[in-house]
């Protein structure tokens, strides 16, 4: 998954206002950059491709809206960061802290806690009696 | 058919590949008996190990390589060992023999590999440039490697980059935690990103690819968990091992409570086991060193043992099928 600046803007200024064509878009990011309307509509053009725009047409122009909310997004592309390896049966290329290990039960949680407080209590009695 | 230089480079290209082949496959069988006791060292001596089994092939291969060669020919050393093992035709190779088979089977899986591994490695690093769109301030923590926030509710937080890492955290996860705990899953992700962890796990991606598949994937997870016990024991000398682990515990349980769509798949990769160990690595540190020297001299043996294979293989694979 690559987003571009453009692509970012775009699909920022689609989750606050949903279908739009091409000649808004253009018109709304003309403030923050200076892209022709081709270029716009290349970029729309591409995101509607790569699945995150869908799109109605409306007489001559297509209306466009975004397919995925912002945090659906974000949690994809986390997803192509961490995961890319992990279902072909390979290892990720990123050292996280840690996992919501599906094999891991709250039984499990819970002795690992208890194995905690039971040493947090003997270090506690130690210091207590080496005072 | 080559003759002279052109020979002597691919026969010993040959010799270097058929070492490798014999060491991997002395090195499966020998973690096969032993692989089970590496747990019982410390994290130091198993990175040592873990290495020693990744690059061993490699080793073998190529000083095995270096015996054969033509370099050493003049010396009583070299003699020596051609009365014990030797490559009876060093100037002489054949394209579409045994040995033009291996070596040609060999470049092609190395591109494959090295393709497949590029195009991961291009399509993570697309990804991390978009999420960087999506990540919103930067913590003043360190200066020399930056800690992103993004900004989702999916709470994670991770290490990635191969030259310069960057961490992120993300703010799902920081509104769940105390500054305390958030302190310690950065300070964790720190050491990740000084240590190149993700350039490492790339390497020993590539290195284990070599080996059978099981084994390869049992490398590689327990250098992940390597790497794992020292980023935790890195928060040690700020925190005390119990809140460290507790922390863990927390994130875990955090990420396992999360709302988030398909919340197993996001960074499901460390098994009950992994954690498990982690919090009893934090609350009793295995000590046990290996002393250098014991893998020092078992890849000695290994040498002498890939060297004289070399020499048997080859000829009784010879027996067999004739070079023409």
């Amino acid at each position: 998954m690559f987003l571009g600046e453009l692509e970012k803007q775009v699909m920022q200024y689609l989750w606050l206002s949903p279908n739009v064509d091409a000649k808004q878009v253009h018109a709304a990011l003309a403030k923050q950059r200076d892209s022709s309307p081709n270029t716009v509509q290349s970029a729309l053009e591409r995101l509607y491709k790569k699945g995150l725009l869908s799109r109605d047409k409306q007489g001559h122009a297509y209306l466009y809206r975004a397919k995925i909310q912002r945090e659906e997004l974000i949690a994809k592309l986390i997803d192509s960061v961490a995961c890319d390896f992990i279902s072909q049966g390979e290892n990720s290329l990123v050292a996280a802290f840690s996992s919501a290990s599906s094999d891991m039960d709250e039984a499990q949680l819970v002795q690992l806690e208890k194995l905690i407080e039971i040493q947090r209590n003997q270090l506690k009695k130690s210091n207590d009696s080496a005072d | 058919m080559l003759i002279s230089d052109l020979a002597v480079t691919m026969n010993l290209i040959a010799i270097a590949l058929l070492g490798f082949f014999i060491g991997a496959l002395l090195l499966s069988f020998t973690w096969l008996i032993f692989g089970r006791f590496v747990s019982l060292y410390s994290t130091r001596s198993q990175k040592v190990l873990i290495w020693m089994w990744l690059l061993g092939p490699w080793m073998l291969g190529l000083t095995t390589m270096l015996i054969f060669s033509p370099l050493f020919e003049q010396t009583s050393v070299y003699q020596w060992i051609e009365g014990i093992a030797h490559w009876h035709h060093l100037y002489v190779f054949q394209l579409n023999s045994w040995h033009g088979v291996t070596v040609i089977l060999f470049v092609v899986f190395s591109l494959c590999l090295i393709a497949i591994k590029g195009t991961h490695v291009y399509r993570q690093g697309n990804a991390l440039y978009t999420l960087k769109h999506f990540s919103t301030s930067q913590h003043p923590l360190s200066e020399s490697h930056k800690v992103l926030i993004i900004d989702s509710d999916v709470p994670t937080a991770f290490t990635s980059g191969f030259f310069s890492p960057t961490c992120y955290v993300s703010k799902g996860l920081i509104d769940k935690l105390s500054l305390a705990e958030l302190d310690i899953v950065i300070e964790h992700e720190l050491e990740h990103a000084r240590n190149k962890d993700p350039l490492f796990m790339l390497l020993i991606a590539c290195l284990s690819a070599y080996y059978p598949k099981k084994l390869a994937l049992l490398l590689t997870a327990k250098y992940r968990l390597m790497t794992e016990h020292v980023a935790d024991q890195s928060t040690v000398f700020k925190y005390s091992a119990q809140d460290v682990a507790a922390t863990i515990v927390k994130v875990v349980r955090v990420q396992k409570s999360s709302p988030a769509k398909e919340a197993d798949a996001y960074l499901s990769y460390f098994g009950a086991n992994d954690i498990t160990q982690r919090i009893q690595q934090l609350l009793q540190p295995t000590k046990k060193s290996i002393p250098m020297i014991v893998p020092v001299i078992y890849m000695l043996v290994m040498l002498c043992i890939t060297v004289v294979a070399v020499d048997a293989s080859h000829h009784l694979v010879e027996s067999i099928f004739t070079h023409s």
